[in-house]
Formats: structure tokens, sequence, C-alpha cells
């Protein structure tokens, strides 16, 4: 049947309407169809950039979020850089040890240990508005204490000067915080590191003093924190959310060579 | 092809487009589909060409053809139009377009591109994506089929 069915087939296509202009049409519109794949591409591509794009960003902003524990270095008065952690630190800290539930201790405690020291276990003394660590070397030998306060101060306070009750020390900024340092070492016996800090936005003042032990010679009359670190403690957040938003030096205040506030003006 | 200038591709357009457009009449039965389908083909022969995607045009060209009818015309029964000026078509050759579309579209196919086309049966398999016993197979069971269906249609004419 082949050959019959070809020539069948020629039969069936009598009729056939003209090509007329058929090849440029042909031509158009693979050109039609090139300019549309090539505008597919370039959407294409477009897409992807964007998503690239937004990928990296979403990637981005999450892998460089702030780390909860950042240390910032503020300048001091003697040129000593201390580290003072932003106020997000306190809520990032590790869970307080079990033996050490005191947030003052915690920023101590890294400190002193630091300088081979430790804080006598046991020795914690703590009233309304203050907190008193005594301090011993790795031979169990006393090496003074370190004490913390917090004062409620009013307006019209002001940074005192040991000398002139009237003056004003000009304070030292770090963030949100002034402070000054307080430091006397006129007996080599027996030294004395303190800070007063001041919190701009509520007024909140903290002292710390780090006071070497009394009548033990010059070796053991050296303060268990030095002078940049007691600056370094008193500028600490944590130690002003340590107390109650009502608390106040009182009963048992320890008594600083620098008095925050001045008792004879009360 | 690839790599010829637009001149070559032109001459193959002008040259296959009569042939490729009365295959694709017989696949479909309609002249204005038959034209669109051809037309579409062979843009895309153009345009993968010119980006050196077309290895064998021919090949290329009768299967995204025989594929587009495929799909344009999944249903095995089909109405014929007839075309323009055809008066003069025989009522023996609208049997056989009649017939022919009864077939299942591999056989119809097979038997275009065998019997109309000229191709051998390792060409056509390539069109249709088929090996050789397929091919054989589908055109014993399209000219069985076609031969009962004119033999039917004879006889209902001179019943």
């Amino acid at each position: 049947m082949s050959a019959p069915l070809s020539q069948l087939l020629e039969h069936v296509l009598e009729g056939e309407p003209p090509l007329g202009d058929e090849a440029e049409a042909v031509m158009r519109r693979a050109d039609t169809l090139r300019r549309r794949r090539t505008q597919g591409i370039l959407a294409l591509g477009a897409v992807t950039a964007v998503v690239i794009v937004a990928l990296g960003y979403v990637l981005t902003s999450t892998l460089l979020a702030p780390r909860p524990a950042t240390v910032k270095a503020v300048p001091t008065t003697a040129g000593i850089v201390a580290a003072t952690p932003p106020p997000i630190a306190s809520q990032a800290t590790p869970a307080p040890r079990p033996t050490a539930a005191d947030s003052v201790l915690d920023v101590i405690e890294p400190l002193i240990e630091d300088r081979q020291l430790r804080v006598v276990a046991g020795s914690a003394e703590r009233g309304g508005g203050w907190r008193r660590y005594e301090i011993a070397d790795s031979d169990g030998r006393p090496r003074g204490t370190v004490e913390v306060a917090v004062f409620d101060v009013r307006k019209k306070w002001c940074f005192p000067v040991e000398a002139d009750s009237d003056k004003c020390a000009r304070p030292d900024r770090a963030d949100g915080l002034e402070f000054v340092r307080y430091d006397d070492v006129s007996d080599p016996d027996r030294q004395v590191r303190q800070t007063i800090a001041q919190r701009l936005d509520d007024d909140r003042t903290v002292a710390v003093m780090a006071a070497g032990e009394r009548d033990a010679g010059a070796q053991r009359g050296k303060p268990g924190l030095t002078g940049a670190q007691v600056e370094q403690v008193a500028t600490d957040e944590r130690i002003f959310d340590a107390f109650g938003k009502r608390e106040n030096c009182e009963d048992g205040c320890p008594d600083f060579p620098t008095p925050v506030i001045d008792q004879d003006a009360d | 092809m690839s790599g010829e200038n637009d001149t070559a591709l032109r001459e193959f357009v002008t040259s296959r487009l009569p042939q490729l457009r009365r295959t694709a009449f017989l696949m479909c039965g309609d002249w204005e589909m038959a034209t669109e389908l051809t037309r579409a083909t062979l843009a895309r022969v153009v345009a993968d060409s010119r980006r050196g995607a077309v290895a064998d045009p021919d090949v290329f060209a009768y299967a995204d053809l025989m594929e587009a009818c495929r799909r344009r015309n999944r249903r095995r029964e089909h109405v014929f139009v007839a075309s323009a000026g055809a008066a003069g078509v025989e009522a023996e050759s609208i049997l056989l377009l009649d017939a022919l579309h009864k077939l299942t579209p591999r056989c119809r196919a097979v038997l275009v591109l065998r019997y109309w086309d000229g191709f051998d049966t390792d060409a056509t398999g390539a069109m249709l994506d088929l090996d050789d016993e397929q091919v054989s197979a589908y055109e014993r069971a399209g000219l069985a089929a076609l031969e009962k269906l004119l033999g039917e249609s004879e006889a209902a004419m001179a019943g």
C-alpha cells in the first residue's frame, strides 16, 4: 500500500493555500523568540541577584547580631584601659554559681583570682546598701578587704575633694557614667584604692574601696585590687544592678577615706 | 548548522517550509493550524540554531513539529476544515484524511513521516523518540487500520 498511499496523500494536498511571505514571518518570530528568551534570562538573573542579596542580608544580620557580653574599653585618668561591660552584660552573665549568688562577688572574684589571691570563704558581710569581702593570699594570710557601697544621692551632690569639702572634683566619663579615683598610697604599709562612680541617668552612686591589711608590712599592705581594677569594678553596670533601687548605704556602712556624703553636712 | 549566518538559516526556512506545512496539515487536517505550527517550529529552529543548540535541523524541525501537533490535537477524532477554494477537493481525499485522523497519533505520525516525507525507519524513530521495532509495529498497525477504515468508508459510499 506504500506507493498508493504516497500518491493518495498527494491528492489530499490539492487546494493548498499559497505560502505568501511565510519565511519572513518565521524570521521575525525567531527574533521575537530570542528577545523573549533574553528578557527571561535577564529577569531570572535579576530575581536570583535579589534572592542572593536578601539571603546575604538575613545571614549577615543573624551572624553579626550583637554578642551579649562584649567588653568596651574606656579611657581612665591614669591612661589605663578599664573594661566596662555594656548594660546588657548583667542579663547575659552566666547563671551564678551555687556558692556565689552575690552579683557583687561575681564581679570582684575573677579580678582577685587573677592576682593569685582569693575571697575568704564565708567572709562576705552585707548590710543595707553595702558589701564587704575579706581577701587572703594563697597561703591564707589576710590581704585586706574589698568594700562596695551604693548611695542614693540627690541633687546638688558632686564628687568630693578630700582636702576641701566645699569643692567638687572633676570626674572622668565612661559610658553613661562619671567617676573619680581616690587612691591613698601615702602609707607604704597600708594602701587604699577607692573609686566613686555615678550613673548619669538615675544618679545612683557607687563607691568601691580595696584596702590592704593593716599592720602586716608593706607586702600585705597592698590591696587585693589595683587602682585600675577598683575603677573597673566601680564602673561596672552589674555593680549598680546588684543593689536594690531603694538601697542606700546605712547601718554598718564602710568608712571610706573619701566619704561619698559629707556626714557633717547632713 | 550552528554558527552559520542568517542567510543560511533563511535558505533553510524557505526550502523546508512548504514540506513541513504539508506534513503539519496531514497531522492536524487544518491548513491554518498547520501554517501556525510550522511557523512556530521553524522559528524555534532558527532561534536555537543561532545559539548553537541544534545538531541536525531536519530532525529537530520534524521532531518539534510532531510534538506540537500531538499537543495541539490529542483527540483521535477530528473535524477537518476544507481549504479555501476547496471545491475541487475530491471525496476520496476527504475520506483518506478522515481515515488518517481516526488513527492513533503515533500511527498517524509514523505513516506521514514514512510515506509522505519519505524518511527511513531510523530517522522516523529519531524524530518520534521510538526504536526501530516500535516504528515498524506502529507502521504495520497504522496501515492495517487505514486499509480497514478506507474499505468501510468506500463500502458506505457505495451502499
